[in-house]
């Protein structure tokens, strides 16, 4: 599933245009972004926490531009997320 | 809470219920979590990936292809952050401000951190201030106060004399002697014909911004520059005793203020930090602006009003069902005030003849309309009578009149016999009057005038005699003679058209009348009659040429 599809289905389930459903879904990703900038941890009702980590630079956890810099994003789901899952 | 933010500004911008706005949101996570659970993969652009993996409860997760045979696993979920993400998050993300801040503080001023290409340089940042710094110092005209002619308390009005030595500044400003806000203010008066103090520039060049200790070193910008900050509470307790109001001109003060609000403001932390690094990176504006993510090209626009103006769905059936609940209320009052006004004139309308008889005629017309309804029945009531009169003492020729005319009413069969008892001899006649009273008997309408000759299609009843033909009644008048009544109307003004239109014709002895008679149960009409006429044959040739006249 990617972006498209997750947009056509919002679209969908809401009775609302695509365009719509994009931008809300934009306003939604850059909430978490800035929250988790000033805050370091966001959380979501249902859903999950996103934690903003710092590690040392160029440690094996990391890849790529976190390598270089030590910044990663870990996200622990809530037990409905798993519960649906494992369903 | 993210969420009630984020609800927030959907129901603001798209001009949504809260309801709505919180339904999207929370539609749109659990279609993910339903994504992740079908294709095991959810891919977010410039966000992130959710996948599934499987955790054997050990901490070791593995992914489906690598799933060792023999053990049980719970699936959980685990987040693959996009370099766009990080990137945003990188800049200006509260661990990262620490430590570049710790990386300004505790490095040499000759270790500059790295320079990234979006970063502004620090250098030209410096090289900017200073200019602008001779720039201020070119415009002032900077007081020089000597020791002995210049006391604190004077006003600025003398002139100082120019000096280059170090010491001089020692002197000018004396950190040390309190100040007077009275001395202050007069100097706000004074604001031409000072000289300016050139300072070198080396000094100038070399000079820290903020060093609390040296004060010796500190030059005429710095001591504008804490003027400059004297709006602030913190910045005020600090620099009114290091210098006097008495040397700095109002018109400097005022200049400098301008130019350091142009000037980038700087981080609240640069007092501390020597002036090589003071400059902190600010947040990126421009960067902000540059993004090239999708999902961040509306922040700097305003909502469009045509994908506003359309309201969601369920938006429109809260609304159809709001106004209809208010229609509701007012409909029913709608409705009764339609049927009582319109059950009102219909009732009007039936009973219109009524009313106008009981309210609108006056009285006498009335007891006339009555008066002649009696006169008719009056009338009616006689010929009735007569026939049963006339027979014992009218003679036998008489007799026969009534009896033809009787016999031609009833029925031809009976006609004919009695025409064959009519020819038959005196004898016969004894049964004549059994047999008119036998026609009387059978008749239901009373007997006509014995005296009339019988015309054909003549017949007689309550009013006088019936012209089935010609369509035409002929009424006997009060004075004995006869008129014929051609047609009855409702008004009298169609009955004087009807005359008006006989008479057009112009046919002699037709002289027209209308005759107002009131019906119970109809009303008043009126009777248009036609002559006077001395027999009901004139009366009957008239009507047959008014009806040859008008085809």
């Amino acid at each position: 599933m990617n972006t498209i599809d997750l947009i056509n289905k919002v679209s969908a389930n809401n009775r609302i245009a695509t365009g719509r459903a994009e931008m809300i879904i934009s306003i939604i990703l850059e909430k978490i972004i800035d929250k988790l900038r000033k805050e370091g941890e966001v959380s979501i009702e249902d859903f999950g926490t996103f934690k903003l980590e710092k590690k040392e630079p160029g440690s094996d956890y990391l890849s790529g531009y976190n390598k270089e810099h030590g910044i990663s994003v870990s996200f622990h789901p809530e037990k409905k997320f798993l519960d649906v899952i494992n369903s | 809470m993210v969420k009630q933010e984020v609800i927030d500004k959907i129901s603001g911008y798209f001009r949504l219920t809260g309801f709505e706005a919180e339904k999207i949101f929370e539609d749109i996570f659990a279609i993910i979590m339903e994504g992740v659970k079908e294709d095991n993969i959810v891919d977010v652009t410039n966000f992130g990936e959710f996948i599934i993996k499987y955790d054997n409860g050990k901490g070791e997760r593995y992914e489906n292809n690598a799933l060792p045979p023999g053990v049980s696993y719970k699936r959980t979920v685990e987040f693959l952050a996009a370099t766009e993400f990080e990137e945003e998050l990188r800049v200006n993300s509260y661990e990262t401000t620490k430590d570049i801040a710790d990386t300004y503080i505790n490095k040499k001023p000759e270790e500059t951190p790295e320079v990234h290409s979006d970063e502004p340089d620090m250098h030209a940042v410096e090289e900017e201030l200073m200019k602008k710094r001779e720039a201020i110092l070119s415009k002032l005209a900077e007081p020089i106060i000597s020791e002995s002619t210049a006391p604190v308390g004077e006003p600025v009005t003398t002139q100082l004399e120019k000096t280059q030595e170090t010491d001089e500044p020692k002197k000018i400003l004396q950190p040390q002697q309190d100040l007077k806000p009275e001395l202050y203010e007069t100097t706000s008066t004074d604001t031409d014909g000072l000289e300016t103090k050139k300072i070198p520039e080396e000094e100038t060049a070399n000079t820290p911004y903020f060093v609390g200790e040296d004060i010796s070193k500190k030059t005429f910008s710095d001591y504008l520059s804490e003027v400059g900050t004297v709006s602030k509470p913190e910045t005020v307790k600090t620099a009114e005793p290091e210098y006097q109001p008495t040397v700095i001109p109002l018109a400097a003060v005022e200049l400098h203020k301008e130019i350091v609000q142009s000037k980038p403001e700087p981080v609240k932390e640069a007092p501390v930090i020597p002036p090589s690094e003071t400059v902190i990176p600010e947040e990126h504006a421009e960067s902000k602006a540059q993004d090239k993510s999708y999902y961040i090209w509306y922040k700097d626009s305003e909502a469009n009003p045509a994908e506003t103006q359309n309201m969601s769905y369920e938006y429109e059936l809260l609304y159809q069902a709001a106004k209809e609940a208010e229609y509701k209320s007012k409909l029913k009052i709608y409705v009764t005030t339609f049927i009582l006004f319109f059950s009102i004139v219909l009732v009007l309308l039936i009973f219109s003849p009524l009313i106008y008889k009981v309210f609108f005629t006056p009285e006498e017309i009335q007891n006339t309309e009555n008066i002649t309804e009696q006169v008719v029945t009056d009338q009616m009531s006689q010929q009735k009578a007569a026939p049963n009169v006339l027979p014992p003492e009218t003679n036998g020729q008489q007799n026969t009149q009534p009896a033809d005319t009787t016999k031609k009413e009833v029925t031809p069969p009976v006609t004919a016999e009695q025409n064959q008892v009519q020819q038959q001899t005196p004898p016969q006649q004894q049964t004549q009057p059994t047999e008119q009273k036998q026609e009387v008997q059978k008749q239901t309408q009373p007997p006509p005038q014995t005296n009339e000759p019988a015309i054909e299609g003549v017949t007689k009843n309550s009013m006088g005699w019936q012209d089935s033909k010609f369509n035409v009644i002929y009424v006997k008048l009060d004075n004995g003679k006869y008129a014929f009544q051609e047609s009855s109307w409702d008004s009298e003004a169609k009955a004087n058209n009807r005359i008006n239109a006989v008479d057009k014709l112009k046919l002699t002895g037709m002289k027209g009348s209308a005759v107002k008679v009131d019906i119970p149960g109809k009303g008043a009409w009126f009777r248009v009659r036609f002559g006077e006429f001395s027999s009901l044959q004139e009366a009957h040739s008239k009507a047959e040429e008014l009806r040859k006249k008008e085809k």
